[in-house]
């Protein structure tokens, strides 16, 4: 389990980029979702020890990860936002490379740990292939990889399906799925779907805060009963928000399809509608900005 | 929740890793020095064949000015500092640089051992006293400016900003000691006029062997300022935590 209490951090510049989070997170997949700018990758950073968060404690099982940060280093893996790292290496290599520096000191463990990592994530075919020359997907293939040598029991991933296409990011999705059964993964990201497909349990972030926290099931149960929809002609969007709470508005077939948050039934047309994850997240986002 | 800790790394075996990733890594760097030395060998293979020399003892070799330089290429794309991704792994993050800097030391003595061979060779078949050549290379000050450059790159976030900075002062503080000279007479007060004539005097002093003690002190006091300028720059990078 991995626990964060009141974990802040205040740049020097005066930027609160994380305000007092708590939360605890079980093995599984976690997820992690808030806009960009909500200090998800900060805490993400303090979680992955690169940074020392101003206040609060991180706990993994009996670590203290503040004082002790070397010890979550040796079980932990890490996929940042930006992983770019010798491009002129092939990925054999630099797997290799990344063994060593992970404690994998006998040359037939290493050998077994990168062939199995690279069948594992399908890059074995261009395994002597310079680094700089993969594609974006391969190389979040490539991270996930380098995340799991040394069988780590917290690996963290940090926005990992920003710019692959729709192909690569499945499978990207379906790695992890794979690997996030028996320890903890913390998804960051913004893409909601990412997390109702594949997290039992996810906090949304906004402004350094958590705003909500629960299983993606509970959180939608939550918004029941109160998301609204209506199709409307675009000249009409304006007066509708206006008059209403809209989270989110989408165009189908030259109009506008335009979901709102409302206690009471709004009238005018509105019909009730099944909330999906992106209604709680919109919600969350837009009660966050009143609060604000 | 018991957590299972994997051993941490051997020392002997990231530096290995090291200098193998390093290496990797300079290919290119090796790919030019081997064009350059191409181009050297045609020339004074060219200069030989029509009679000439082929060889100046007047000439220096700017090894100093290539291994100070030569962090940069070792260094190349790595993110010395802030949040960086290799800092998430179970290594102390100044013996890691320590490591990356022996690295380059280990590659940039092969390299200078090639550019040794490559001289005898050439050096050989000119008729040239061989041996005479490859004394010429200035051993001592190619290690210390190696030194002092990796101090640069690990030490500093902007190396190249203030390299050039300091190579601005220089040149306007030898244009300013000229003017100020011309007016003044103040270039013997900045002791440029007397760096100048103990220049001239290194030139005659190194055709012979230096007397042992001096060299011996000499090579102690670069050496140990170059060590001196890496430690205080790894320091740098020690870990910082919160207590």
């Amino acid at each position: 389990m991995l626990e964060l209490h009141g974990v802040s951090h205040l740049y020097p510049n005066g930027t609160r980029a994380l305000d007092g989070v708590t939360l605890s997170i079980p093995r599984g997949m976690y997820g992690l979702l808030g806009p960009n700018g909500a200090g998800k990758s900060t805490l993400m950073r303090a979680i992955a020890t690169l940074q020392t968060p101003t206040e609060g404690s991180i706990r993994f099982g009996q670590i203290d990860v503040i004082r002790e940060p070397e010890k979550l280093r040796r079980t932990l893996g890490y996929l940042p936002q930006d992983f770019g790292v010798y491009p002129r290496v092939s990925a054999y290599d630099m797997l290799d490379h990344m063994a060593v520096l992970k404690g994998v000191a006998s040359p037939a463990d290493r050998k077994a740990t990168v062939e199995t990592l690279l069948h594992q994530v399908n890059l074995w075919s261009v395994r002597k292939k310079m680094l700089s020359g993969f594609s974006g997907g391969m190389r979040q293939r490539f991270g996930i990889a380098q995340a799991l040598i040394g069988n780590p029991e917290l690996i963290i991933v940090d926005e990992p399906t920003a710019g692959l296409d729709p192909e690569e990011r499945n499978r990207f999705l379906n790695l992890l799925a794979e690997i996030g059964e028996s320890v903890v993964v913390i998804l960051s990201t913004h893409i909601v779907e990412d997390v109702s497909d594949l997290c039992h349990r996810m906090a949304v972030l906004t402004d350094g805060r958590v705003q909500i926290e629960g299983s993606p099931h509970e959180l939608i149960q939550s918004t029941r009963g109160r998301i609204w929809m209506k199709v409307v002609d675009r000249g009409e969007l304006a007066h509708v928000r206006e008059q209403y709470e809209v989270l989110s508005t989408r165009l189908f077939a030259g109009k506008t399809v335009v979901h709102i948050l409302s206690d009471r039934n709004p009238g005018n047309g509105f019909a009730p509608v099944d909330a999906g994850l992106q209604d709680v997240y919109f919600s969350t986002l837009a009660q966050s900005r009143r609060a604000a | 929740m018991e957590v299972t800790l994997h051993p941490k790394p051997r020392w002997r075996d990231v530096v290995l890793e090291q200098i193998h990733i390093v290496g990797l890594s300079l290919r290119p760097v090796g790919l030019v020095i081997a064009l350059v030395l191409g181009a050297g060998t045609v020339v004074i293979g060219s200069e030989i064949l029509g009679g000439g020399p082929g060889f100046d003892s007047r000439e220096t070799f700017p090894t100093a000015l290539i291994s100070f330089l030569f962090p940069f290429a070792v260094w190349w794309r790595e993110q010395r500092f802030g949040p960086a991704f290799l800092w998430t792994l179970p290594v102390e993050r100044r013996r890691l640089a320590l490591a990356r800097v022996f690295a380059g030391f280990v590659w940039l003595m092969a390299a200078l051992a090639g550019f040794a061979v490559w001289l005898f060779v050439l050096a050989l078949i000119a008729g040239a006293g061989p041996a005479h050549q490859v004394t010429r290379i200035p051993l001592v000050e190619t290690i210390a400016a190696y030194l002092f450059g990796s101090a640069l790159l690990v030490g500093l976030r902007h190396p190249l900003r203030w390299l050039f900075g300091a190579a601005g002062v220089v040149f306007l503080t030898g244009n300013l000691s000229q003017m100020l000279e011309r007016f003044y007479g103040v270039q013997s007060l900045l002791g440029s006029r007397r760096l100048y004539d103990a220049a001239n005097d290194a030139g005659d002093v190194w055709l012979r062997l230096p007397p042992p003690a001096q060299w011996a002190i000499a090579t102690s006091l670069l050496l140990g300022a170059g060590l001196l300028a890496l430690w205080a720059a790894l320091s740098r990078h020690r870990e910082r935590r919160r207590l």
